[in-house]
């Protein structure tokens, strides 16, 4: 990896990952249905997952 | 049922824990809503971690990603780590409201493993700062679908002088 990922503050740094994030996350308009659906599925089946086995153990 | 993709990157977390190379972190953003609510169109996972300064003021992030291609977690775009199809953000917190959001996160036990969560009170707080119509979508479904406890929420947005913004938004 390049020695880049050196900030002048916390804020700085923040604001970097924020601008990259926004580059680079999935772009949802530009999936097919068929895309869209099987992520829909695979997230219901990870909601459903949290619901049965996460449990709060510290708040 | 088959164990989710997300298992893997809790690991993930919990072994950069328990190498040092995390310490003080909480899952948050959709992925972090949905602890707390009905699922989320979504593949990024943002984990807000605490990072140290260096002695010369300065936040340096590398060992966070020197570490994870020693470990050949090597697929990267931008800042992010694609980790089974997810996307992973690592979010250095910064001063304020989400450093204290991630010291003060919630604990959830998922198939043995310890996962942080920024607890709702925050999320809505670190949504209602951003202000984006993402986030005003994420606060309603917060409150329709999750318990809030509402004195602790009040108390975090005075402190971090969002109550004002909070009554534009029309909750009080």
């Amino acid at each position: 990896m390049g020695k880049y990922r050196i900030f002048k503050n916390r804020e700085e740094a923040f604001q970097y990952v924020i601008e990259s994030k926004k580059k680079w996350r999935m772009k949802y308009s530009r999936l097919t249905i068929e895309d869209k659906l099987k992520i829909v599925e695979e997230l219901k089946q990870t909601s459903q997952w949290l619901k049965n086995n996460a449990k709060i153990v510290k708040k | 049922m088959k164990q989710p993709s997300l298992l893997k990157i809790f690991k993930l977390l919990k072994q950069m824990e328990k190498e040092g190379i995390l310490s003080q972190w909480a899952i948050g953003g959709s992925i972090g809503v949905m602890f707390y609510t009905e699922p989320y169109l979504t593949k990024d996972i943002d984990v807000f971690v605490y990072i140290e300064p260096t002695k010369s003021g300065l936040i340096d992030m590398n060992f966070i990603y020197d570490w994870l291609k020693d470990k050949e977690y090597g697929k990267f775009k931008g800042h992010s780590i694609i980790v089974e199809d997810w996307l992973v953000d690592f979010m250095p917190a910064k001063e304020g409201l989400i450093d204290e959001a991630v010291v003060k996160c919630n604990e959830f036990e998922i198939d043995n493993i310890m996962v942080n969560v920024i607890s709702p009170e925050y999320l809505i707080a670190m949504a209602l700062e951003s202000g984006r119509r993402q986030d005003y979508a994420k606060i309603e479904k917060i409150l329709q679908q999750s318990k809030i406890n509402k004195n602790k929420l009040t108390r975090i947005l005075k402190k971090f002088s969002l109550y004002k913004k909070w009554e534009a938004y029309g909750q009080v």
